[in-house]
């Protein structure tokens, strides 16, 4: 009772994500056994001892990596529930990336070599062989640990069907188009029934799976979804179809994007939620005038074509040390509200994932998103 | 009688070596003499492996370069480099230039990003962005759009002016994705194609604009203007049946191999493309080409690929 009366205030607070891994599951030095020791007092992780010493024989904790990526998930879920956030996640600290480790759970899929991303960022990517299937469901033992371990409710990211067919080459779908006339019309349907294929035989089931296992909340990440404004229908049919007889909250996360290109399709996902970046491209003065919240223009879109949805408003920038005070957080929610004429629909969130900010930073941010929430709330009164 | 060649239009993909030697570089590990050296070794595999193709023109495989506008964003006088944005609909993205001041070249733009001394005389092929293409993807602070366009044009020209007074190019090409990305109106296509004159004035090399990225038709009729002597299409973005409808007074590159996915074409399939363009063309050459830059594709894939050109040309040969 106490969780459900948690998130019926306004602005609750919600993470998206990712969070930089633990220190002990970086290479192993006396700096880092005692920056755990810091992070595990102050976060109040249970069998931080047992961790110590395990992380003295490092040999030894390298041979036992299992146990490490556990206590990573924990130190991780702490982390947020020591800043105090409503809705929890564990960091991804067993998920590589959000790419490749689902795909290495599907069948008739194959990483062919690294291609770049900027500069000298690359990725693995690979292609689709044939008929992707899911060969046994992903992030389930993920699920099944944080669960057991949170003292919040608890919400699981997953990436989207539309993003992992973006991302990846096709040497199968495309075979059956060649013969078309016009090759952009080829690409089109090919894609078509490789992002369909993967909602129905990869997402749906695996989204099951969790729900099964207890899921209530699942995010779906659909950062490739704007970069080809004609397939944002294409997005919102295969979410439709990965979460079609799901009984979960389900929120749909797009960020770095001109997020105009979602509208008016979005209006037709069956979602209750979406979590999107507006912190960085806000100013960081304190006020509630519209030079100032200019992160925040874009709310008229949903308030014009979804206003029955729950909006996640990035009110920190991941991308920045700069440390957003509890005052600003309020006033871009204060804001947030204010354009979308209905507060009870805003949740206080970040931009997108931590991790490219240190524990430290991503702390600091975190306690000002609570605090600032809170003020928000206290206006409301 | 139309020859063909197989040809590269952009950059090729970085070894991991290679992406592990500018890693320990931008960590400090090594020395710029170390990470040259690891360049200078793996361009020369990569003009090696066109040469023992038999390519007319050979590229270096543009291997230091970050996106196809830094060396200019970099070099330029007036201009800054921002934060990443979107390199068209690709998962791939480039630092944004910002137009500060008045675009000048005070200095040798490419000096340090090309490696032409392994190709023999008159084979080497440079790539550079068509002057609106970097124009249009910039950010101009204060400046009105033609005045940036024609300071670059102008810088261009230049620096390719430059490198020809010291080395005997083969083909210096225009990467213009900017103009078929989305149909553009006349008068700016007109100015685009004025910029690309303005930068091939007095330069000796053939010369070769490339539109990836989009339909080629969005660039009709003010590209065929243009007095570039080849001009090259991505063949995965335009339709065979309309580009056929134009008289092409010049070479084309066609571009049926995906630069963007990693299934390896059937060579019989793009030959009886090229043939069935042949049924209402005949220009005197015609370049077997990726559709863009194969940096799209892992490197063991593209590698692949530039082999699979000069198969497609032998099979097209056999044919004829």
């Amino acid at each position: 009772m106490r969780r459900l009366s948690e998130l019926a205030k306004l602005f609750p607070t919600q993470e998206v994500g990712s969070l930089s891994k633990a220190p002990f599951l970086k290479k192993i030095t006396r700096e880092r056994i005692e920056e755990t020791k810091r992070w595990g007092e102050l976060l109040g992780v249970e069998g931080l001892n047992e961790l110590l010493n395990l992380l003295s024989d490092p040999d030894k904790a390298y041979k036992n990596m299992d146990k490490l990526y556990d206590y990573a998930s924990l130190f991780a879920i702490r982390f947020f529930e020591k800043a105090g956030l409503d809705v929890v996640w564990d960091g991804e600290q067993k998920r590589i990336e959000m790419y490749e480790y689902p795909l290495n759970y599907v069948e008739n899929f194959k990483f062919l070599g690294v291609v770049k991303v900027w500069d000298n960022e690359f990725y693995r990517k690979g292609a689709f062989m044939g008929e992707p299937k899911l060969k046994k469901p992903y992030h389930l033992d993920e699920f099944i640990f944080v669960k057991k371990h949170a003292r919040k409710e608890v919400k699981i990211p997953i990436t989207g069907a539309y993003t992992l067919a973006d991302w990846s080459f096709d040497e199968h779908y495309l075979k059956r188009y060649l013969d078309l006339e016009d090759p952009i019309k080829a690409r089109r349907r090919a894609k078509e029934d490789l992002v369909m294929d993967l909602a129905k035989n990869v997402l749906r089931p695996n989204i099951l799976a969790l729900v099964e296992a207890g899921a209530k909340r699942i995010q779906i990440d659909e950062p490739a979804v704007t970069s080809k404004p004609e397939e944002v229908p294409l997005m919102v049919e295969a979410l439709n179809e990965s979460i079609k007889g799901i009984n979960a909250k389900i929120t749909l996360h797009v960020c770095y994007s001109d997020y105009r290109m979602l509208f008016p399709h979005i209006a037709e996902a069956r979602l209750d939620q979406i979590s999107i970046e507006c912190a960085n491209r806000d100013t960081l003065e304190l006020g509630l005038d519209d030079e100032k919240r200019k992160g925040y223009h874009l709310l008229d879109y949903f308030k014009e074509y979804t206003p029955w949805l729950e909006i996640a408003v990035g009110v920190i920038d991941v991308h920045t040390n700069f440390i957003e005070s509890p005052e600003l957080v309020r006033d871009r929610l204060i804001y947030a509200a204010k354009r979308l004429g209905d507060e009870s629909k805003i949740v206080a969130c970040n931009d997108c994932g931590l991790r490219t900010r240190s524990w430290d930073i991503a702390f600091k941010k975190e306690v000002n998103l609570v605090k600032g929430a809170e003020l928000a709330r206290e206006l409301f009164k | 009688m139309t020859s063909f060649h197989p040809l590269l239009v952009g950059i090729h993909p970085r070894s991991e070596k290679l992406i592990k030697t500018f890693r320990a570089y931008s960590r400090k590990k090594i020395s710029l003499d170390e990470l040259n050296g690891t360049l200078q070794k793996e361009s020369r595999e990569i003009i090696k492996l066109q040469l023992d193709l038999n390519y007319r023109y050979v590229i270096d495989g543009m291997l230091r370069w970050h996106d196809l506008l830094r060396p200019l964003a970099e070099k330029l006088d007036g201009v800054e480099i921002d934060g990443l944005s979107r390199w068209f609909d690709n998962n791939l993205f480039y630092k944004k230039p910002v137009i500060m001041d008045e675009v000048k070249r005070t200095d040798e733009i490419l000096k340090e990003y090309i490696y032409p001394s392994d190709v023999p005389d008159g084979r080497f092929k440079l790539i550079l962005p068509d002057p609106f293409t970097f124009t249009s993807l910039s950010e101009l602070r204060r400046r009105r759009f033609d005045d940036v366009l024609f300071e670059v044009s102008k810088a261009m020209n230049e620096e390719i002016k430059e490198i020809e007074m010291k080395i005997k190019l083969g083909q210096v090409q225009l990467s213009a994705p900017s103009l078929v990305w989305r149909k553009l109106d006349e008068d700016s296509l007109e100015m685009a194609t004025d910029a690309i004159d303005e930068c091939f004035k007095g330069v000796s090399a053939e010369t070769m604009i490339h539109l990836p990225f989009g339909d080629a038709l969005n660039s009709f009729p003010q590209i065929l203007d243009t007095r570039v002597n080849v001009i090259g299409f991505d063949m995965t973005s335009t339709k065979l049946r309309e580009l056929r409808e134009y008289r092409i007074d010049r070479g084309v590159g066609l571009g049926f191999v995906d630069g963007r996915n990693s299934l390896i074409e059937d060579v019989n399939f793009v030959r009886r493309k090229i043939e069935a363009y042949l049924e209402s063309n005949e220009p005197k050459v015609i370049y077997i080409t990726p559709s863009c830059d194969l940096e799209h594709l892992p490197r063991n894939v593209a590698d692949e690929k530039v082999k699979l050109l000069k198969r497609i040309v032998d099979e097209l040969e056999e044919a004829e």
